[in-house]
């Protein structure tokens, strides 16, 4: 289960998603320039971002849950979100991506009751946080 | 409003000092000391009630007072007070702009809240009745130390300073200020001896006149013959007469010493800060011991002179045929004076050295086993020479030479003088009393009978009898407001409640768990339902956006893929710390995009889906998607083709709508 909390601190809307697909990435943000002296030392510069890190996951989910994400990212996209992400670790930071964009790729199921047909929609969410 | 006074310190030195070795007989010893200390101590107080009023009050004290010869002394002392009261109020209307940077940080994390309070203070003139209040005590002492003659005098002073203002726009201020001088002084006076002191003390100002009149009488009477009849009666009466608007000093002084001598012994008791004690163990020794030189030439046995005091001297010496006369004196005086004003205290310290010392031998002796040998530093040939002690039956002694006896008496006094002003910057007042006592003695020689005659001449240079300098007094008048400034500091609390329902569809379903927060700045959260889809079958682009349909196109529900697109304004920084902010203003825009995609049309459907666009191109239209939810807005991309994918109904197009949900 993938959760979403939002805003943080005071945290009002929780929104969960299925688990991410395989293949989501994290990366560091930190940054490293490097330049070498004409006599062959190589000095190295690095810049930290306090532990940020990035994170891409891809959420295929019903529609129904994918409506919930989209109105979720409507409220809180300029917020400070709380991620537990499907490994149990807790993020806080900041969606990056822009636009959001669900792609309605395969149908699903039967249609819910209150009338939403059963489609798969997939999102791509870039995230840039620090654990906590 | 506190005013505080400056310190007035008067320089004092000793008086007279006259050594008489050769004193004539029935005379004791001819010293006059006079010294005369005046601390003047000034406590001025003013108190308004106006908070923005700073009043200045100038106060210029000089008191000057010369003695013109020992016996005969006269001191005039003009006191010269000046008081200037302005008119204290300089700003009728002050602001005193105070303000306070109060931060406060709440138990929530990354919530902190900064107060800044402001005071704005603005006196109007009418608002405000000034009343100032200003008092000034002056304490004045003063006090003669001599060899014989003891004089101490205490000049309190009281001034006491008020100023009134009658109405709030001028201020008129009346500062009656009271004298009170008094001068005391005990002291044993020799024979012959009268002392007029005259002082004059005139003070004239403004608001102040001060007259004072100081005379001092002093009257020995000695009769002669073999019986010493020692009758000083010295009234001193001081009287200070000021008159002014405002003051009236009036101060009366008397001071009374006897002094009684028998026919035989003569005896002289003393209560004194200084005490003499001489003793007489042979009658051919003299011996004085004594910060002050005593001159014993009477032909009298024994003569005695005790006196009780916290200065005490020891002087011993021994005879056994061998004149050998060794002194070593060694006094210190320790005065303090407090005053009784707060933040200033002023000591006195008052240190005498007296070293006597007998630089050669009076006998000396060729030979004896009972002889001890000394090195002694002989000032006169600044080498060190042999000190020979003992006894010898057998010796031949012969005086090397002319004796000199030397006796330096230092005399220091170093007042200081702190004043810790409410402005941080201290005075400092020296005053240093310096007294020089030579003695020399006279031949002697050994041929000469029993009585060893010791001659003791000193000589003393009056410095100056009575001088009293009372530096300027500045009186400054700080203002301090004290004001009750109450801050505030409002810690906000914010409260959030986010909440998870634990149930099996909640992935299946539009479910965000939508809590409660009382942050008024938190984003709208999302709706906790969302509408159902209508029942009414197709997907409809009709025109207009509002208001009755007049045109409208059915079209088949859009592929699969279609994508909802949603991109919103928001800022995307990060500073040179690697901090990342994201921030966007609720009212930024929200563009939410729908790329839709249709296929299998007819051909009919395909040009009429081009004829619409064509029709309303850049006007709102109204879309009702397939699931009958109704958004408004505009195609944006009238240009994408219509493809026929084949004969039929393989018609495709596509088009990009950018608008809202309604």
């Amino acid at each position: 289960m993938f959760q979403f909390e939002a805003p943080y601190p005071g945290i009002q809307t929780t929104v969960l998603t299925p688990n991410p697909l395989p293949s989501d990435t994290e990366a560091l943000a930190a940054s490293l320039s490097s330049k070498r002296a004409v006599d062959g030392t190589l000095y190295t510069y690095v810049k930290t971002k306090g532990g940020r890190r990035k994170m891409t996951w891809t959420l295929r989910m019903r529609r129904a849950n994918a409506l919930t994400l989209r109105a979720f990212l409507l409220s809180y996209f300029a917020s400070k979100v709380r991620i537990t992400d499907h490994n149990g670790r807790v993020w806080v930071g900041n969606f990056t991506n822009n636009p959001f964009e669900f792609d309605t790729s395969d149908r699903a199921g039967p249609a819910t009751s209150d009338g939403l047909r059963s489609e798969i929609q997939t999102i791509t969410i870039e995230f840039e946080g620090v654990e906590q | 409003m506190a005013f505080t006074g400056k310190l007035g310190h008067i320089d004092s030195r000793p008086g007279n000092i006259i050594l008489g070795g050769d004193a004539p007989a029935g005379g004791g010893p001819q010293i006059y000391d006079r010294s005369l200390e005046s601390a003047i101590t000034i406590t001025h107080t003013a108190v308004s009630s106006i908070k923005s009023i700073s009043a200045d009050s100038p106060l210029s004290i000089t008191q000057t007072a010369v003695t013109t010869v020992p016996w005969h002394v006269e001191a005039t002392s003009a006191l010269a007070f000046t008081i200037t009261l302005g008119t204290s109020i300089k700003m009728l209307s002050a602001s005193s702009p105070i303000s306070l940077v109060s931060e406060a940080v709440s138990s929530l994390k990354e919530v902190s809240a900064s107060s800044p309070i402001s005071l704005d203070q603005t006196a109007l003139p009418g608002l405000y009745k000034p009343a100032a209040t200003s008092s000034i005590s002056l304490t004045q002492e003063a006090l003669i130390v001599g060899g014989l003659l003891i004089t101490s005098a205490n000049s309190p002073i009281t001034l006491t300073q008020e100023a009134t203002t009658p109405s709030p726009l001028n201020k008129s201020a009346s500062s009656p200020i009271s004298l009170t001088q008094s001068a005391t002084g005990i002291g044993p006076f020799k024979p012959a001896a009268s002392s007029e002191l005259a002082l004059t003390d005139s003070a004239r100002a403004n608001i102040l006149m001060q007259q004072a009149d100081s005379v001092l009488v002093l009257a020995d009477e000695a009769r002669k013959l073999e019986t010493y009849f020692v009758s000083a009666s010295s009234p001193i009466a001081i009287t200070d007469l000021a008159t002014g608007y405002n003051l009236h000093v009036s101060a009366v002084s008397t001071l009374e010493l006897s002094d009684t001598a028998d026919t035989k012994d003569k005896r002289r008791s003393a209560e004194s800060p200084i005490a003499l004690t001489s003793t007489a163990i042979a009658e051919r020794i003299k011996q004085a011991v004594s910060v002050i030189t005593l001159d014993q030439s009477a032909s009298c046995n024994n003569i005695g002179l005790q006196a009780n005091s916290a200065l005490s001297l020891s002087h011993e010496a021994r005879v056994v045929n061998i004149f050998a006369v060794s002194n070593a004196s060694l006094i210190e005086l320790t005065q303090t004076v407090t005053s009784n004003i707060k933040m200033l205290s002023i000591t006195d310290t008052i240190d005498l050295q007296q070293f006597i010392g007998v630089l050669r031998p009076w006998h000396v002796s060729a030979a004896s086993p009972l002889q001890t040998v000394t090195l002694v530093f002989d000032l006169a040939t600044f080498s060190l020479i042999e000190q020979i002690t003992g006894l010898d039956h057998s010796a031949s002694a012969t005086l090397i030479g002319p004796r000199s006896l030397t006796s330096i008496l230092s005399f220091e006094q170093t007042a200081f003088a702190g004043h810790a002003k409410a402005t941080g910057i201290s005075k400092s007042a020296e005053s240093i009393l310096s007294l020089t006592q030579a003695a020399i003695s006279k031949h002697f020689r050994e041929s000469e009978p029993l009585v060893i005659p010791l001659s003791h001449e000193a000589t003393a240079t009056v410095s100056k009898v009575v001088k009293s300098e009372l530096s300027t007094l500045g009186v400054q008048a700080t203002v301090t407001v004290v004001r009750a400034i109450t801050a505030s500091n409002t810690i906000e609390i914010k409260q959030a409640v986010a909440f998870i329902f634990e149930q099996s569809d909640t992935l299946c379903t539009y479910s965000p768990f939508v809590g409660s927060s009382s942050d008024p700045n938190a984003p709208t959260p999302p709706p906790s339902t969302y509408p159902a889809a209508g029942v009414t079958p197709g997907f409809r682009l009709q025109y207009p956006a509002i208001g009755p349909i007049t045109d409208q196109l059915i079209l088949r529900a859009p592929n699969l893929g279609n994508l909802d697109r949603l991109a919103m304004t928001r800022i995307n920084r990060e500073t040179r710390g690697g901090t990342l902010i994201i921030y966007a203003d609720p009212s930024w825009p929200k563009v939410e995009t729908l790329l839709l995609s249709f296929s299998g049309l007819s051909q009919q459907e395909g040009q009429s889906l081009l004829t619409f666009m064509e029709t309303y191109l850049g006007q709102e239209i109204r879309l009702i998607d397939w699931e009958d939810r109704l958004w408004k807005g505009v195609i944006v991309n009238p240009s994408d083709p219509v493809v026929p994918d084949g004969p039929g109904c393989k018609y495709t197009a596509s088009f990009e709508f950018e608008g809202e949900k309604v």
